[in-house]
């Protein structure tokens, strides 16, 4: 982790515009909502639409759309420059460090290691942030719009987590194992194009595909038991996702026949659940890609001292 | 043995051999000098059958098709081009098993001290190792292969520019003792490196002199 | 799909399993879309009922189709999924090799060194993304799947609603295929590019690092890598400015769909619509129509990505 707070720390100033902008996004998105409940219980008491709910919901439809737009800008921008620290503190550190560094560990490094965690930074390290501040924020709108309903979705939602967090323990040694078993593969195949003379005067041919064979094959039994795992997980996480919205939909139905909510609310409540079930169902494999992330930086760490 | 004949070559439009005309008797040691950039390892890889001439033609030990020119050489590069396996593996590069061949031609590149110092001796994975191998260790495992190739033609292609002087002459000495009775071609653009060569040659603007 | 990605399904022989693995998994979106807007317009419909009695026999019995449904996602994934995906790896990884020992020196030599290897591991890899990776492909499919099969069945339960969803839909899908998706690719090529010089700044630090100290040469390449690193950060922003701009479509395309519907929802019920509980289910498809679009559009961006590597996997073999 000690890399990634490096990162952090560098660029803390965009980092803090970028949260703060995807707070603001997140307020805007949940005031919005609060009027989308105003206008579910209007349609269902068959009451008037009245025009100021009309300009409400339009101005934050426009909001939404403003905020949306800057939050993914930002977000994206720290996350690039994050990406940029990165990759010029691996150049600097090779440079600081000239130890005996064998060339063909530092490109596979850097074609693998390096490029992975660059890809992740500019791709998905932006979204995982936004999403776990969504996830808190949207804890605290719930609680505030009613306390049974919110502990009705986010008891269970605590016991997915902790599920989640069992089973990407579980499967982070097996990751590490395919990743171990991938670089193998990869510098099997890298050696050919580094020796192909060789291959080809002294007539290795069957060798080398014999030993690529191997490689592959033991990539193979490596990736097979990551997947089958992440089968399991990831099916069971979604039919456990599935369970908040039930028993949301069977408490809201009780507390809105027994007149203790309105219909709006449980649909206020239905909208953010459903922002919530995305989250959780792909938790498990954002937390493998994370931990495929902390080991590639690792590794780059490692490089340095 | 070797016989290069009228043969021309260029590279990216660029021409590197130009009708050039050599031949090599069986058992001679032939020297080819020249600048960087002047062509030798072209010149090399022709004989060796890893480049088709554009012209001409070069036929090694009866051989004139490149594919069948490779199986008749055995070649040392500056790189030893290892591959992520096993010494043994390196050497016989996965041809048939020869427990006293392999001895002899570890003995032979002066690798035995070293080879029962690991812990799997022959067997070791030089994969893992490829760290701690040092240059002298790394070429001398290419020098072995090709001894265990045996072929008559050994074609070398600056063997020992990596190594420091002392590894360098315990390399070549190594060569030169098992190459007494084979045809010998040797670029280098160090000429203390040929000494007690039958001819030297100098490579310059595509043509030998 | 890409006729290079057919010829080279065709040549490890997998077509037949990859177009099974694709009927098995294709539908389960839209199983999965089926049996939530079910549920929801199911627990309206009790409330507005007062069914106060009903509520928890439902939740069971939706429980029950859950588990089944993802059941079959876990058996197709598990059983039949990876063994083909990885099968697939196998035999193109295994072809590339074998396509690479087939040449000659002076063939190998027409490209680089890294060129061959990201051709052997990184190409290959992208080849699968295109094919069953997240976004790719295989999602592309489900979408559609999800996507038509929304449709007919909205059109079945309201033509009205389908027209107004289409309206709002098929302007942004345009927009958003304009906006986004053309440009995309163009800026994380380049961006691959300037990674790609970075990259060649690493073999001369490595090798010739004394040489590096001794003429103290630290700051010019430092310099150099940096020109790079800020060229591939400044395409990748690009790219990131037209997704965020794709967000803000997809944003106001989504509330402004959902608000139609209930202003609509709200004129007809009693009449086109027979209770709130249809409405929401109406919804809910929608929902399913514009989750799918979208969809789709990162579909297509990602594969026309990934499609590179592929391209030049099949050049290879």
């Amino acid at each position: 982790m000690s890399v990634l707070s490096k990162l952090i720390k560098n660029n803390r100033i965009c980092i803090a515009v970028a949260v703060s902008i995807a707070i603001l996004a997140n307020l805007s998105q949940m005031i919005y909502m609060v009027y989308v409940g105003e206008l579910v219980n209007r349609i269902e008491s068959r009451e008037q639409i009245t025009i100021k709910l009309v300009i409400i919901l339009v101005c934050f439809l426009i909001s939404n759309v403003i905020t949306v737009y800057l939050k993914h800008y930002f977000g994206k921008y720290a996350a690039e420059k994050m990406a940029h620290t990165l990759r010029m503190g691996y150049i600097g550190s090779l440079l600081k460090y000239k130890k005996n560094t064998d060339t063909g560990a530092v490109m596979s490094q850097v074609q693998n290691e390096l490029s992975h965690a660059d890809e992740y930074l500019s791709n998905i390290f932006f979204d995982i942030t936004d999403l776990l501040l969504t996830g808190v924020l949207v804890f605290f709108f719930l609680m505030f719009q009613n306390v049974v309903l919110t502990l009705v979705i986010f008891i269970p939602t605590i016991l997915i987590l902790i599920y989640v967090k069992w089973s990407s323990r579980r499967l982070s040694g097996i990751v590490l194992k395919a990743l171990d078993a991938k670089e193998k593969m990869n510098r099997v195949s890298y050696s050919l194009v580094h020796a192909f003379p060789a291959v080809k005067v002294y007539n290795g041919d069957e060798m080398c595909i014999g030993t690529y064979e191997k490689s592959l094959n033991s990539w193979g039994e490596q990736e097979t038991d990551m997947e089958r795992l992440n089968a399991v997980y990831n099916s069971l996480s979604g039919v456990l996702s599935r369970v908040p919205l039930l028993l949301l939909l069977t408490v809201g139905g009780y507390m809105v026949l027994k007149e203790n909510i309105m219909l709006g609310t449980l649909i206020v409540f239905l909208n953010m659940q459903n922002t919530l079930k995305q989250t959780i169902m792909n938790l498990p494999s954002w937390i493998s890609g994370f931990k495929v992330f902390i080991t590639n930086l690792d590794k780059i760490h490692n490089l340095e001292v | 043995m070797i016989e290069l004949n009228d043969v021309s070559f260029s590279y990216d439009n660029k021409m590197i051999i130009s009708n050039l005309t050599l031949s090599i008797k069986k058992g001679e040691k032939i020297g080819i000098m020249g600048e960087s950039g002047c062509g030798k390892s072209t010149l090399l890889k022709l004989m060796a059958g890893l480049y088709r001439a554009d012209c001409g033609t070069v036929m090694v030990d009866g051989e004139s098709e490149p594919e069948k020119i490779s199986r008749k050489v055995s070649v040392v590069m500056q790189s030893p081009m290892l591959l992520p396996l096993s010494i043994y593996d390196n050497i016989t590069m996965g041809h048939k098993y020869n427990p006293k061949q392999v001895e002899k031609v570890v003995k032979m590149a002066r690798l035995s001290s070293w080879v029962d110092t690991l812990p799997d001796r022959i067997q070791t994975y030089i994969g893992d190792r490829a760290d701690e191998l040092s240059g002298g260790q790394a070429q001398r495992i290419a020098i072995a292969r090709a001894m265990y190739k045996d072929s008559e033609v050994l074609l070398l292609d600056e063997p020992a520019s990596a190594l420091d002087s002392e590894n360098s002459k315990s390399v070549l000495d190594a060569i030169m003792e098992y190459a007494i009775d084979k045809t010998v071609v040797h670029v280098t653009h160090q000429s203390k490196h040929l000494d007690g060569y039958d001819r030297i040659y100098v490579l310059k603007d595509g043509v030998l002199k | 799909m890409n006729k290079k990605v057919i010829r080279i399904l065709k040549e490890t022989g997998m077509m037949k399993d990859f177009i099974f693995m694709m009927i098995l998994r294709a539908p389960f979106d839209f199983l999965n879309a089926v049996l939530a807007s079910n549920m929801l317009e199911s627990f309206i419909r009790l409330v507005e009922r007062k069914e106060e009695g009903e509520l928890f026999p439902n939740f069971w019995i939706f429980l029950l189709f859950t588990v089944v449904l993802f059941g079959y996602n876990m058996f197709v994934w598990a059983v039949v999924s990876m063994k083909i995906n990885i099968r697939f790896i196998k035999k193109l990884r295994m072809r590339v090799y074998k396509s690479l020992l087939s040449r000659t020196q002076q063939e190998m030599e027409k490209l680089s060194a890294g060129d061959w290897i990201s051709r052997l591991n990184s190409d290959v890899d992208k080849t699968d993304l295109y094919l069953v990776g997240p976004l790719n492909f295989m999602h592309m499919v489900i979408s559609v799947v999800n996507l038509s099969m929304s449709a007919i069945v909205l059109f079945i339960l309201n033509h009205t609603m389908l027209l107004v969803t289409l309206a709002v839909l098929l302007p942004f899908f345009f927009l958003s295929s304009v906006v986004v998706i053309k440009k995309i690719p163009v800026f994380k090529k380049r961006s691959r590019e300037h990674y790609a010089k970075f990259t060649n700044w690493m073999e001369p630090v490595v090798n010739s690092s004394e040489a590096i100290k001794i003429f103290e040469g630290e700051e010019l390449i430092l310099k150099k890598a940096e020109e790079e690193s800020l060229l591939i950060m400044e395409n990748n922003m690009r790219a990131h400015k037209r997704t965020a701009l794709a967000s803000g479509i997809n944003t106001f395309s989504g509330i402004s769909g959902y608000l139609l519907l209930l202003f609509l929802g709200n004129s007809m019920m009693g009449s086109e619509i027979e209770d709130v509980a249809r409405m929401f289910k109406i919804t809910q498809y929608r929902g399913e129509m514009m989750k799918s679009v979208m969809m789709l559009n990162s579909c297509i961006g990602r594969m026309k990505t990934n499609l590179p590597g592929a391209e030049r996997v099949e050049e290879v073999l």
